[in-house]
């Protein structure tokens, strides 16, 4: 393959061939970023219509439910720009209490817009609407982020900005999946695999309630949290969970402060929660440990700690059923239901096996009580 | 892991058609190779048709579906006694523990809903079918 030689195929082929070495050697990156932006572009116009699907489906929702007297489009688009700031953490005393405040303002602020919106919708829907309008914001805010990468990366030309983003992009694409299909979710009152927690203790009340061991139920025992009272295998059980079947999650750490307040001989704390898998466990296994089992910004663990742990020194047992965080967000899945059932015989027999009769415990079934009954 | 990821057949037979195409190319690549002197021209055609399997491999690979998921009710009648059990598609309205209406079967129970689950639509179909 020389030049020289008469076969024309030959030069060709060897013209070609230094072609491709020199386009490559002079604009490869820059054809890698070109690559690399048109995938950015795809993404974010997906992300853009599922944002705008989600939003028309949030707002048909609002209509047809809530009966509002303008149309809460214009309320919806503005409030999808909605910001949380958290307190400053520079001088960390007392930033529990801070973050509690915000996060207080901040859901009064969000009840408040859903009557508006929504004025004729009930306690459940009024719930599942907050919730799915929390899922648009996400979807949202995701839109928002990629779009400021590929703008940012289109202007700047910097490999740098773009092959960030693009390497995130199957990941960022995952996860906004994931908020659609909790919006999706939220908006028919299905329940979610986080809600996994107050179906195991719900399991419970519906095990061991009956006529001759009746259930005391007290609803709204503190904001949104519902407490049963009963009897399992002959211990006095208080059982927390959220007020269902709305998308609520309430602040069982506040039920548990004030249970402990008012019940003084409490022997042990139970909590059931879904926790996140690592890629490659078994969606739906439940596993054992102590400690607080609950997700969040950290308020109610920090209050189940310090009221329960600190104060009381009460031992605390907690269940997680592993799921993904797709399957946390998503429609709750058979393998998870199924794990609820696995998680109720280990309860059990936790129960059975570090309490004595007649002691007096908690269980509390943490999670997003959406689609869960009583 | 227990979600199979189901293929179109279309993409199958692009696949397959690419793979063979390569094994193809790559034989008449090495036979322009190995004749005396070398024959440029069966080189270029196999590499030519070697990119070409290529693309038609990397297009076959796009074809993969979701498998559709249907969220189903599990119901059940309220009465210990009773042993009616359905499983239904999920209306709006629902949710796990609701009771509602009569039994069908013994018609003094009351309907529970049991269970609220997502279900591959085949599995769904399989059971509706043969209820256990
Ligand atoms: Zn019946």
């Amino acid at each position: 393959m020389t030049f020289g030689t008469d076969n024309i195929w030959t030069m060709v082929y060897n013209a070609i061939f230094l072609l491709v070495i020199i386009i490559f050697s002079l604009y490869g990156q820059k054809l890698q970023s070109l690559f690399w932006l048109q995938s950015i572009k795809n993404a974010v116009e997906e992300l853009k219509s599922m944002t705008l699907k989600a939003r028309d489906l949030l707002v048909e929702k609002i209509k047809e439910i809530g009966k509002p007297k303008k149309d809460p489009k214009a309320a919806v688009n503005s409030f999808l720009e909605f910001f949380t700031v958290t307190p400053v953490d520079l001088d960390p005393a007392g930033v529990i209490q801070r973050l509690e405040h915000v996060l207080d303002v901040r859901k009064n602020r969000w009840e408040e817009q859903v009557k508006q919106m929504a004025p004729e919708a009930n306690e459940v829907y009024a719930a599942n609407i907050e919730n799915a309008l929390e899922a648009a914001l996400g979807l949202h805010q995701i839109f928002k982020t990629v779009r400021h990468y590929y703008i940012l990366g289109k202007k700047s030309k910097s490999l740098m900005v773009i092959m960030q983003i693009q390497m995130q992009l199957s990941l960022i694409m995952q996860q906004a999946k994931a908020v659609e299909n909790a919006l999706n979710a939220f908006i028919e009152g299905k329940p979610i695999g986080d809600s996994v927690g107050p179906l195991v203790v719900t399991k419970l009340v519906q095990n061991y309630g009956s006529e001759g061991n009746p259930v005391k139920k007290i609803e709204d025992y503190t904001k949104e949290i519902n407490l049963y009272e009963l009897n399992i295998e002959g211990r006095n059980a208080f059982i927390i969970r959220a007020k269902g079947p709305g998308a609520t999650v309430g602040k069982p750490g506040e039920a548990i402060k004030k249970l402990l307040n008012e019940k003084k001989n409490i022997s042990r704390l139970f909590m059931v929660d879904a926790g996140l898998k690592l890629e490659g466990e078994k969606t739906g296994a439940v596993i054992e440990g102590v400690g607080a089992v609950i997700g969040g910004f950290g308020v109610e663990k920090y209050k189940i700690e310090e009221a329960a742990g600190v104060k009381n020194k009460l031992p605390m047992d907690g269940y997680v059923i592993k799921e993904s965080i797709e399957d946390a967000y998503g429609p709750m899945k058979k393998e998870i239901a199924d794990g609820a059932d696995k998680a109720v015989k280990l309860l059990i027999q936790g129960i059975k096996e570090r309490t004595l009769e007649n002691d007096n415990i908690i269980i509390a079934g943490i999670g997003n009580c959406c689609g869960i009954g009583d | 892991m227990s979600e199979e990821k189901n293929v179109k057949l279309s993409s199958r037979i692009l696949k397959a058609l690419g793979l063979f195409l390569m094994i193809v190319f790559v034989i008449i690549m090495y036979i322009g190779f190995i004749s005396n002197p070398m024959d440029l021209n069966l080189i270029i055609l196999g590499m030519s048709g070697l990119f070409i399997s290529v693309l038609l491999q990397s297009l076959a690979a796009k074809g993969v579906v979701k498998p559709e998921f249907v969220m189903i009710s599990e119901i059940k009648c309220s009465s210990p006694k009773c042993d009616f059990h359905k499983f239904r598609l999920f209306k709006e309205g629902d949710y796990v523990y609701k009771k509602f209406g009569v039994c069908e079967k013994c018609s003094t129970g009351k309907m529970l809903i049991q269970n609220i689950i997502q279900m591959n639509e085949k599995e769904f179909k399989k059971i509706i079918s043969n209820p256990k």
